[in-house]
C-alpha cells in the first residue's frame, strides 16, 4: 500500500511541474517540442504496457496513432464533426483496429510477433497513401481545425499544452493504476511465464488482447491530439520509422517503468529534433542507440544513469530502486 | 477417507512423433490423498503433469477432474476446476514481487476487470485487500513470511523459490495441487520441512498429487505410489507394495523382467 500512496505522490508533483513548466520554456518553439514530447509520451506508456509489461513487441505501433489522426482529420475536416468527436472516435477506432488484427496476430510469439506488427504497419501506411478519396493520399489532410473549449480555439502551442499535458498526467495515472491490479497481474505473468500465467488460470490469449487494445486505443488517442496539433496528417508520419522511435522510446525508457517510457519520450523526440538534418540516416543513428542501450543499459537510461551515478558516488546499495 | 474420486485419467496416451511419451495411461486420485507418481528419468512424469494441467494436448484418452472432463481443455479453465501445480524448472514471475507472485495464484479467485482496474472502483481495491491478505497467509503457510513481500521473486534463494511456487499453487485453493519434483534441489533439513508441509497441504483438504526422486520422502508421506517406466504403469499401490515389486526393482536397477 505503501507504493501505492507513492505513486500518488509521483503523479502529484508531475502534475504540478507540468503545470508550471510552460513559464520556464525559453521560447514558442520549446512549448512546441514539450506538446509533441507528451503526445509521444502518451503513444510510449500504451506501447510500454503491451512491451514492457506483456512483453509482446509491437513494430506497427505508428499504425495506431495513425489510425487515430486520419479518424479525427477526416471526421472534423470532411464531415465537419467537433475535433472532440474526432478524438474519442481516434482512440476508438485505436482500439477497435487492435482488437480485430490482435486476434490472429498475437498468437505469434517473439521475432514473428515483431514480423506480423511490422507487416500490419506497413499495410496501414499503405491504406493511407493508396484510398485517396478518403485520405487525399499523398497529399494528406490540410486545414485540421484545433480543439476548443467552451469557443476558445486550442490554436496556440500553450493552450494545445495544457490538453496534452492533462491527457499525459491521466495516461500515466491510467497506466500506473492497470499494472497494479488483477489485470495488470495477470498481463505481466504472461511475460514473466507464460505457462505459469496459464496453470494459475490466467487467460493469456484474452489479457493479450486486452493491453494490445489498451496500447491501441492510446496509440489512437494521440494520434488524435497530434492531429489538431499539426493542423495536418501525412502518411509519411506514421511509417515504421517512427514506429521503431517509439520502441526506442520505450527501451530507453526503461522496460516496465511507466516514467521511463515518459522519460524515453522526451529523449527521442529531442533527439530526432537534432537528427533532422540527417534525415534518412537519423534511422540508422537511432538504431545504433537502441543497440547501445541494450548492451550496456539493459534496465534503460533511466535505470541505467541512476544505477551509474549511485556508483560513481560509492553508494553500492544504490541498486535499491527496482520499480519506477 | 471417502472413496471419492478427485482426478481420473482414462487410457491417456501421449506421443512426441514416434516417441511414446505416456503409454496408456489410467489410474485414479481420491480427494484428500497424497499420492506420488515416481520412476526412472524419462518416464513421463512431468509429461503426465502436463497432460492433467492442459500444457499438452493429449493423443487419447479422457481426463475427468471432480466428475468434469478436463481433458481438450486451455490450461486456465483446467485451473478453474481447482487444479494448481508447481514446476520442475521453477516458473517464477521474475518481474514481479513475492507478495504479487502469490496473488496471480489467486487469479481465478478474483474478478475484476480492465475497467475498474483503470478507475480504481471501490469494489476492485476491496477485492485487491482481500488478494493480498490471500498470498500473505499462503506465504505463512510455507513459512515465507518472514521475507519483504515486496522483494523480487527471483531474489529468493532456490530452495525459497521452489516454496514460492508451492504458496502461489495454494493461493487459487484448490482441490488438487500437483507438486513437481518439490524435493530437487533441496538440503536434507529442506526436505524433511517439505514433507511436513506436504502434510499440512492435506489437513487443509487439498488433495496432492506429487513426482519425486526422494525415495524416503516419498514413501514416507504418500498413500500410494504409482510408478511409470517408459510411459506405462508398471505398478501401483501403497508403498510397501511398490517397494517390494519385482518390476519396480528391474526397472530402477536396468534389468530385464
Amino acid at each position: 500500500m505503501r507504493v501505492r500512496s507513492k505513486r500518488y505522490h509521483q503523479l502529484a508533483a508531475a502534475a504540478a511541474a507540468a503545470a508550471v513548466l510552460p513559464l520556464v520554456l525559453p521560447s514558442e518553439y520549446a512549448i512546441h517540442l514539450a506538446v509533441v514530447i507528451g503526445i509521444n509520451a502518451i503513444v510510449a506508456l500504451g506501447l510500454n504496457l503491451l512491451m514492457g509489461y506483456a512483453g509482446q513487441v509491437s513494430l506497427g505501433q505508428a499504425a495506431f496513432v495513425g489510425i487515430g489522426a486520419y479518424a479525427s482529420a477526416i471526421l472534423s475536416v470532411k464531415a465537419g464533426l467537433s475535433p472532440w468527436i474526432g478524438l474519442a472516435a481516434g482512440a476508438a477506432l485505436g482500439g477497435l483496429t487492435a482488437a480485430v488484427v490482435g486476434g490472429p496476430l498475437l498468437k505469434l510469439r517473439g521475432h514473428y510477433l515483431a514480423m506480423g506488427t511490422l507487416g500490419f504497419g506497413m499495410i496501414v501506411q499503405i491504406v493511407m497513401v493508396q484510398w485517396e478519396d478518403l485520405t487525399e493520399g499523398t497529399i494528406g489532410v490540410m486545414g485540421i481545425p484545433p480543439f476548443s473549449v467552451a469557443g476558445l480555439a486550442l490554436d496556440s502551442e500553450l493552450r494545445m499544452y495544457y490538453l496534452v499535458a492533462a491527457s499525459a498526467v491521466l495516461a500515466i495515472a491510467l497506466a500506473g493504476n492497470v499494472i497494479d491490479s488483477r489485470v495488470g497481474r495477470a498481463m505481466r505473468a504472461v511475460h514473466g511465464s507464460e505457462v505459469a500465467a496459464a496453470t494459475s488460470g490466467v487467460d493469456t490469449a484474452r489479457y493479450k488482447l486486452q493491453v494490445f487494445i489498451m496500447s491501441g486505443a492510446m496509440a489512437g488517442f494521440a494520434g488524435s491530439l497530434h492531429a489538431h496539433h499539426a493542423a495536418y496528417v501525412h502518411p509519411d508520419s506514421f511509417g515504421f520509422h517512427y514506429s521503431i522511435q517509439l520502441v526506442v522510446m520505450v527501451v530507453l525508457g526503461g522496460m516496465a517503468s511507466i516514467w521511463g517510457a515518459v522519460f524515453g519520450a522526451g529523449a527521442v523526440t529531442l533527439i530526432g529534433e537534432q537528427l533532422r538534418s540527417f534525415q534518412e540516416f537519423s534511422t540508422i543513428i537511432f538504431g545504433a542507440v537502441l543497440v547501445a542501450v541494450m548492451v550496456f543499459m539493459p534496465a534503460g537510461l533511466w535505470r541505467g544513469s541512476a544505477d551509474l551515478i549511485g556508483r560513481l558516488l560509492g553508494s553500492r546499495g544504490a541498486g535499491g530502486r527496482r520499480r519506477a | 477417507m471417502t472413496a471419492e474420486v478427485l482426478l481420473r485419467l482414462t487410457d491417456v496416451t501421449k506421443r512426441f512423433g514416434g516417441l511414446v511419451a505416456v503409454d496408456d495411461l489410467t489410474f485414479e486420485v481420491q480427494r484428500g490423498q497424497i499420492k506420488a507418481i515416481i520412476g526412472p528419468n524419462g518416464a513421463g512424469k512431468t509429461t503426465a503433469f502436463n497432460l492433467i494441467t492442459g500444457v499438452y494436448a493429449l493423443d487419447e484418452g479422457e481426463i475427468e477432474v471432480a466428475g468434469k472432463r478436463a481433458s481438450r481443455l486451455p490450461s486456465h479453465e483446467v485451473a478453474s476446476f481447482g487444479v494448481a501445480r508447481t514446476f520442475q524448472n521453477v516458473q517464477l514471475f521474475g518481474n514481479m514481487s513475492i507478495l504479487e507472485n502469490v496473488m496471480v495464484g489467486a487469479h481465478t479467485r478474483a474478478k475484476s476487470g480492465l475497467l475498474s482496474a483503470s478507475l480504481r472502483l471501490p469494489a476492485m481495491r476491496s477485492e485487491e485487500v482481500a488478494l493480498a491478505e490471500r498470498a500473505r497467509e499462503c506465504l505463512r503457510l510455507v513459512g515465507l513470511d518472514k521475507l519483504a513481500p515486496e522483494m523480487p521473486a527471483l531474489s529468493l534463494a532456490f530452495g525459497q523459490q521452489r516454496l514460492l511456487e508451492v504458496a502461489r499453487a495454494l493461493a487459487a485453493e484448490p482441490l488438487l495441487v500437483l507438486l513437481d519434483e518439490p524435493a530437487a534441489g533441496l538440503s536434507t533439513a529442506e526436505t524433511a520441512r517439505l514433507g511436513e508441509l506436504v502434510e499440512n497441504i492435506r489437513e487443509l483438504g487439498v488433495t496432492v498429487l506429487l513426482v519425486d526422486h526422494d525415495m524416503d520422502l516419498v514413501m514416507q508421506i504418500s498413500d500410494e505410489v504409482l510408478v511409470l517406466d517408459h510411459g506405462v504403469k508398471i505398478a501401483e499401490g501403497t508403498p510397501r507394495e511398490v517397494q517390494r515389486d519385482p518390476r519396480v526393482i528391474a526397472a530402477y536397477l536396468g534389468e530385464e523382467p
